[in-house]
């Protein structure tokens, strides 16, 4: 019988505050798609955009300290995803600062478009910072020195369950009928559009969404029964398609 | 109000997000809704877990076919 998967997600970059923030992200061996209803709504939803961004225009404490709240856990998943760094707080508060000062000068002419500000700014920082990064590799290539870049994401703990969930899927891919997997492997694999696979397999969008469901459910039960001391109900909810 | 924030994205956004199969403008609304809420940075880490792995799987499930029918060529 397969050892039970460590907590400690083995693909998600969140160390420090988000491994606390993300515990239930980290437990999971797959993923339910969500059911409609009562969670389409964010809660996290700011309830007045413009109020807050006259705050900070004013320079006002309170203001700027909801504003860091609001926006650090996103920025900072953001940037851990899109670099794959986990120490990503002097990034965060550069943004911060940028966003800020922008708002004090009055560069930001309507007060709900404050997300896609946010958004500009972050998308140019990690623009910048992955042409930087580019540009040091092609120095340090060129210097002739042999740097090895080291995936340093994984632990060997982290690594171990790595090869568990991927062990899992091998098992639920086994037990799919060779369609699902046809499709599975054209989606995930080959990255080949929805539309496409549907054109050329002649299914429909339900079928599509059937089938990948399928492989989700499949794929968190076996990964239930194997951790099962660990795992909350949640894990079970199947989408209704 | 604001839609970009305050209603999830469908679950299937988030795999062509996930997958990179969003152009720049179809990015924007998922992004601008990512940053703000927690309950889908969770569930994009799921995703994302979730695509790895199936990668990984599909592609060694595939490396195996090939062999055996390298094999089978042989015999």
């Amino acid at each position: 019988m397969a050892a039970p998967l460590p907590i400690q997600s083995a693909f998600t970059n969140h160390g420090d505050q988000n491994d606390q923030e993300l515990k239930s992200s980290d437990t999971l061996p797959g993923i339910a798609e969500r059911v409609e209803s009562d969670e389409t709504v964010n809660r996290d939803a700011p309830a007045d955009l413009a109020g807050l961004v006259l705050r900070i225009g004013r320079g006002e404490e309170s203001g700027m300290e909801e504003f860091y709240q609001l926006f650090a856990r996103g920025v900072r998943f953001y940037l851990r995803r899109q670099l794959g760094l986990q120490d990503v707080d002097d990034k965060v508060h550069d943004i911060f600062l940028v966003v800020v000062h922008a708002i004090q000068r009055g560069d930001l002419r309507e007060p709900e478009r404050l997300m896609g500000f946010v958004r500009t700014v972050l998308r140019r920082q990690v623009a910048a910072y992955i042409d930087q990064r580019v540009r040091y590799r092609k120095d340090v290539m060129h210097s002739d020195v042999g740097l090895r870049v080291a995936d340093q994401r994984l632990n060997p703990e982290q690594n171990t369950a790595f090869e568990q969930k991927v062990a899992l899927m091998q098992e639920t891919l086994q037990q799919l009928s060779e369609r699902d997997r046809e499709i599975l492997t054209r989606f995930y694999l080959h990255e080949e559009t929805q539309d496409k696979i549907c054109r050329e397999m002649c299914l429909t969008e339900t079928q599509f969404r059937l089938a990948k469901s399928r492989a989700k459910a499949r794929f968190g039960e076996l990964g239930q029964r194997n951790l099962k001391p660990k795992l909350a109900p949640v894990f079970l909810r199947i989408a209704a398609g | 109000m604001n839609a970009n924030f305050d209603r999830h994205c469908p679950d299937g956004v988030w795999e062509e997000y996930a997958l990179g199969m969003l152009s720049d403008a179809d990015c924007e609304r998922p992004e601008e809704h990512l940053l703000i809420c927690s309950t889908c940075q969770d569930f994009l880490a799921k995703v994302d877990e979730f695509i790895r792995v199936a990668k990984i799987a599909l592609v060694s499930r595939e490396h195996r076919e090939e062999l055996s029918l390298v094999t089978e060529f042989a015999e």
